[in-house]
């Protein structure tokens, strides 16, 4: 008995000097092994009395069951301890830099297109678009700008020949659209203009939008209230108001600038007017029968509000430093 | 247009306000610019007197001036060749800002100064410094010098649109301001001359279309040599007209008042007499600006015996004009047709006060009138003998009478508008009108040249009425989403997609180089602009790669060397006089895949990055093949169409060595595009079929003749549709040891499957042998075991 006792001790000294799991497994056939002790003792028990038998065979059964808790204990203190280990040593440091992409970038101006498209597409317009490369009569003609017309020469226009020029307004895509549809009409027509002018704030290329509503009844009021409504959408602020002022655009009739509430102050930010029924007649509408709004806004204009860009040669330097700011 | 402020104030009783007139005018349409008050920089500059004067010390070209500026004496250095005791001279007390320094106590050369006697140039009156401005010795010592030179009047700058003509006057902006604010003005009163004497002059308008009214008189012996009133000069200087002599200051000075353009002719200058027609070929003549003109046939002068004398309504001659010493002079007060006029000064570089003035429109019922007003003014100052003033009119333009509808006026304006407020506006514009059945019938006067329509007088009414009292109100219309695809989103999917690639957007001009046209695409359809703003951007791009290269030099040079670029634009070609257009998405892409980094090796870009870009970007439905011709920017070995359902829509490649030599880049470059129109197509299918067998996968090597394609075995392959096959891709390509000279190793992986049940051995050995045949077959291939 005390033999087998001593036994016990014997394994609670081995197990716990041992710290790998497969020296655990050594050491446990050391004592539970086939040629251990535990099974000598059984072995042993043929030799004593059928009386004595059960006795000495429970109590070796129970030493064997404690040396296997004991081995238990030990084997799962041992996985812990090992754990750590691992834990510990693939501990990384979450400040070096992470692994690394090319990260893209979206250029601002492209950025305020769409969304300019997107909010009045949600309204039920149409985006159309037209030719950079532009005919005289498109250009001009058509919006009731004949040759010689003084409002020629506000346009600084760059001409490819006689009969063509670089659009210097997305106005002639109204012109193509109404060719091809008929009332009632809602477009935008965003895109690239040209001007011969260069500057801090001009650039010889720039993009406008063009907004054209024609149906029976549409009024002032409403251009007023649709410019209104798309800046404020635009700016996400419900307060922005705007104001019309009197002014002269040769396909408009009345005609006003935009000025749009900012900073306690007004600001310029396009044009518009109710189209002038000559422009109708060249595309065959009756402008007794419908009339219709047109506006025009500045893309760069808006986009240098949004973000507050102060300059406008940022836009086409191409200077990634700049660029990679808008996502 | 620019002008006086006090002069317009001059004609209203009740006074206006400054900034209240600016509001008013810019709300009414009539944009005020700027306003500039001369004054306020020359506060500090008063009159001083040189009481005595002796000369530096220690500088030749020095004086020490003692100044009275009336409160004291002040001992001022001063290095003027005309600075001499007794003058009275503009004097800068300390503290006075110049643009460019401000008056301090200093010393010069050891002597102390306490001021700066000034110059023309330095108080902003004149271009030219020619000494010290010598002063009327009638001013009194220490007088602010804006005070005594008339500078505390506003210069206000408008910004008039090309319809409001009417507006080029001091009369015409007193008569929007009545419109606005409703308060009446007095112009000065002119003197009817008492004269019968006949001009010297008969002149003979023959083309009567461009000239319906011409209006002259003569006048002898009168002293252009006298001094005008400071304040002419002022007002003239106000609207940056400059003073040249009497005669020609007070014609302009009419002109600024009256908004009438007029020429007066030396007479004695004149060779017979004066013939109102058009220029015959080859007549020169040299303008008073001395430019010489050969002028064309069409264009309007008045000429005589010897040839013309002016070019109508835009600039006199030099031969006839008028100078100090002229005594007899003719002017001519005529109405030149804007239809007549128009382009004209443009096609001589010009845009004078005058011809700016007839493009637009000049009111033709009052040029006898603005010619005895600029008689009177000669007479007063000048003196001279004045003849009558006479005029040869033929059908003046007619003013046609305009319906206007109070119920279109509300129409258009989305805003109750009553028949009384109509009424009262057309009253305060002074348009007179007659009413019957609630409609107006009005009729313009002569200076209106804007109102031709009834929207015309709709924006007449809202515009005294105030664009202000327009509320905004959203239209009401159908609700009606749009069911067309439209670009934009597809716009909006591309740009995402390449932003999430790693590419960055560029927008660029959509001009360059024309050498670059050449260069990279040996383009010989080059569109030119007439009309470049420079040099370096005077041709429409035929791709947009140039200014991405551009774009990448720039940047490599601020240290940013891995570079993926993209822009939507559209590039332009010439077909005989055709313009096309067509959008592509165009990019760029070098240097090394990745930002420097301590995680992992980096490579330079290479073609097959791009290739994986563009099948995200497109799918893998698109397959690249050598270029069938050859792209002039692109290295020959590295150059592909892309396809799409056998369709080409567009191409990439590596910049040719010798170009990215030429073009001065250190880094490889590969360029792409593809046209957009290709891809607006619906063209999404759908796989409804998801296999739940489990497919199996085989590799296999085999090898070929070194120039084989590879992807025309796996076209071939695929085209065949063996058996179970789903998938069938090379997955190593091997040149080298161990490999015969002339051959390359491709390994393909083929990955089978069958629709219900899991494939057996002998099906997958069927379809993998029939492979292997096929490849033997078209492609001479020998397994590789």
């Amino acid at each position: 008995m005390d033999q087998l006792n001593q036994l016990i001790d014997q394994a609670k000294k081995d197990f716990a000097s041992c710290s790998k799991l497969a020296e655990l497994d050594h050491i446990k056939s050391k004592f539970l092994g086939k040629s251990g002790p535990i099974t000598e003792a059984m072995k042993s028990l043929a030799s004593l009395s059928p009386e004595e038998k059960p006795k000495k065979g429970a109590e070796i059964n129970q030493v064997k069951k404690q040396i296997e808790s004991l081995l238990e204990t030990r084997k799962e203190e041992i996985s812990n301890l090992e754990l750590n280990e691992k834990l510990e040593t693939e501990k990384i440091d979450v400040t070096l830099p992470s692994r690394p992409k090319m990260k893209g970038s979206l250029h601002p101006v492209m950025n305020t297109i769409d969304e300019i498209s997107t909010i009045f597409h949600g309204i039920g317009f149409d985006v159309a678009d037209g030719p950079e490369i532009e005919d005289d009569f498109h250009n001009f003609t058509a919006l009731n700008i004949p040759e010689f017309h003084p409002a020629r020469a506000m346009h600084d226009t760059f001409y490819v020949n006689k009969e063509h020029v670089l659009r210097t307004h997305t106005s002639p895509v109204q012109i193509r659209y109404m060719e091809n549809n008929t009332p009632p009409i809602q477009i935008i027509s965003p895109g690239r203009v040209y001007r011969v002018d260069s500057d801090a704030t001009h650039s010889p290329m720039f993009h406008q939008v063009e907004g054209l509503v024609i149906n029976e009844d549409v009024n002032f009021a409403n251009l007023k209230g649709v410019v209104q409504s798309f800046l404020q959408s635009f700016f996400e602020d419900e307060n922005l108001t705007i104001r019309f002022r009197p002014s002269y655009f040769p396909f408009t009739e009345p005609s006003a600038e935009i000025d749009m509430s900012w900073n306690d102050g007004w600001l310029e930010i396009g044009g518009c007017g109710m189209v002038h029924p000559n422009v109708l007649k060249h595309v065959n509408i009756d402008p007794e029968m419908y009339q219709g709004f047109a506006f025009g806004l500045g893309v760069e204009r808006l986009t240098m509000l949004k973000y507050g860009i102060n300059d406008l040669r940022h836009f086409f330097n191409h200077d990634l430093r700049f660029l990679e700011q808008f996502k | 247009m620019k002008f006086s402020y006090a002069w317009l104030n001059q004609l209203f009783a009740n006074k206006l306000n400054l900034n209240e007139l600016a509001d008013d005018l810019t709300m009414a349409g009539l944009e005020i610019e700027s306003i500039n008050n001369p004054g306020d920089s020359l506060q500090n500059i008063v009159v001083g007197e040189i009481v005595s004067i002796e000369k530096h010390p220690d500088a030749d070209r020095l004086n020490v001036c003692q100044v009275d500026v009336g409160s004291e004496n002040l001992q001022i250095v001063c290095g003027a060749p005309n600075a001499r005791a007794g003058i009275k001279v503009p004097c800068a007390l300390i503290g006075t800002k110049f643009p460019e320094f401000t008056i301090k106590k200093s010393k010069l050369r050891g002597v102390e100064s306490f001021g700066m006697c000034c110059s023309a140039k330095e108080i902003g009156l004149s271009e030219e410094t020619d000494g010290l401005m010598e002063l009327s010795l009638d001013l009194i010592n220490g007088e602010p010098i804006a005070k005594v030179l008339n500078l505390n009047d506003s210069v206000i700058e408008v910004s008039l649109t090309p319809n409001r003509a009417d507006c080029l006057s001091i009369l015409g902006l007193a008569r929007e301001v009545r419109s606005i604010k409703g308060l009446p003005f007095d112009m000065p009163k002119i003197n009817q001359l008492t004269s019968k004497d006949q001009c010297k002059i008969t002149p003979n308008v023959i083309n009567i279309e461009a000239c319906p009214i011409y209006s002259y008189a003569s006048i002898s012996q009168l002293n252009n040599s006298a001094q005008l009133p400071d304040e002419i000069i002022h007002r003239l200087d106000s609207a940056d007209i400059k003073s040249i002599n009497p005669v020609v200051d007070l014609v302009n000075y009419v002109m600024l008042e009256t908004g009438q353009p007029m020429h007066a002719f030396d007479l004695n200058k004149i060779k017979g007499n004066v013939v109102i027609r058009n220029a015959s070929k080859q007549e020169k003549m040299i303008l008073l600006n001395d430019q010489t003109i050969e002028v064309i046939e069409n264009d309007l002068v008045i000429a005589d015996d010897n040839g013309p004398l002016a070019l109508a309504g835009v600039m006199g001659g030099l031969d006839s004009s008028v100078e100090t010493n002229t005594t007899d002079i003719f002017i001519e007060s005529a109405f030149f047709t804007p239809v007549s006029m128009a382009g004209k000064a443009r096609r001589y570089g010009l845009n004078t006060d005058s011809s700016h003035r007839f493009e637009r429109g000049v009111d033709f019922s009052q040029t006898e009138h603005a010619l005895t007003r600029v008689i009177n003014l000669i007479n007063e100052y000048c003196g001279g003998q004045t003849s009558r003033v006479s005029s040869v009119s033929h059908d003046l333009p007619q003013r046609r009478p305009i319906q206007l509808r109070p119920s279109k006026v509300t129409r258009i304006l989305g805003r109750d508008v009553s028949q009384d407020e109509v009424a009262q506006i057309l009253n305060n514009l002074d348009l007179s009108f007659t009413l019957g059945d609630g409609v107006f019938t009005v009729t313009p006067p002569a200076y209106r040249f804007d109102l031709e329509i009834e929207e015309d007088l709709v924006e007449e009414v809202i515009r005294i009425a105030g664009y202000d009292n327009i509320g905004a109100m959203n239209p009401k219309m159908m609700l009606n989403p749009r069911s067309s695809k439209n670009s934009h989103s597809d716009m909006h999917k591309i740009r995402h997609t390449m932003s999430g690639l790693g590419y960055s957007e560029l927008v660029s001009y959509s001009f360059i180089d024309e050498s670059m046209e050449s260069i990279l695409h040996g383009n010989d359809h080059i569109i030119k602009l007439e009309n470049p703003i420079a040099e370096n951007m005077n041709t429409m791009r035929s791709h947009l790669w140039s200014s991405h290269i551009d774009a990448l030099k720039f940047n490599i040079n601020r240290g940013r060397t891995q570079i993926k670029f993209f822009e939507i634009a559209n590039k332009f070609s010439q077909d005989n006089s055709n313009f096309s257009e067509e959008q592509v998405l165009s990019g760029l892409v070098s240097g090394e895949v990745i930002p420097k980094n301590w995680i992992e090796k980096n490579r330079a870009h290479d073609f097959y990055d791009v290739k994986s870009d563009l099948e995200q970007l497109l799918g893998d439905g698109i397959t690249m093949k050598q270029s069938a011709e050859t792209i002039g920017a692109f290295h020959p070995g590295q150059s592909a169409d892309i396809f799409r359902d056998n369709k080409k829509i567009g191409c990439l490649g590596k910049l040719h060595p010798s170009l990215q030599k030429q073009l001065v880049v250190d880094q490889e470059v590969y360029l792409f595009e593809i046209g957009l129109n290709h891809l607006s197509q619906n063209d999404f299918k759908l796989n409804t079929e998801i296999l739940k067998s489990v497919p199996l996968q085989r590799d296999i090597a085999v090898l070929v003749d070194e120039d084989v394609v590879a992807g025309d075995m796996v076209d071939v392959v695929r085209k065949r549709n063996i058996n179970f096959i789903k998938d069938f891709r090379i997955f190593d390509v091997y040149q080298g040891q161990g490999i015969t000279e002339g051959k390359k190793s491709l390994a393909f992986l083929i990955l089978m499957q069958d629709t219900y049940k899991t494939l057996e051995e002998k099906d997958v050995e069927k379809s993998v042998t029939e492979v292997i045949n096929l490849l033997k077959k078209e492609f001479n291939a020998e397994l590789r075991l």
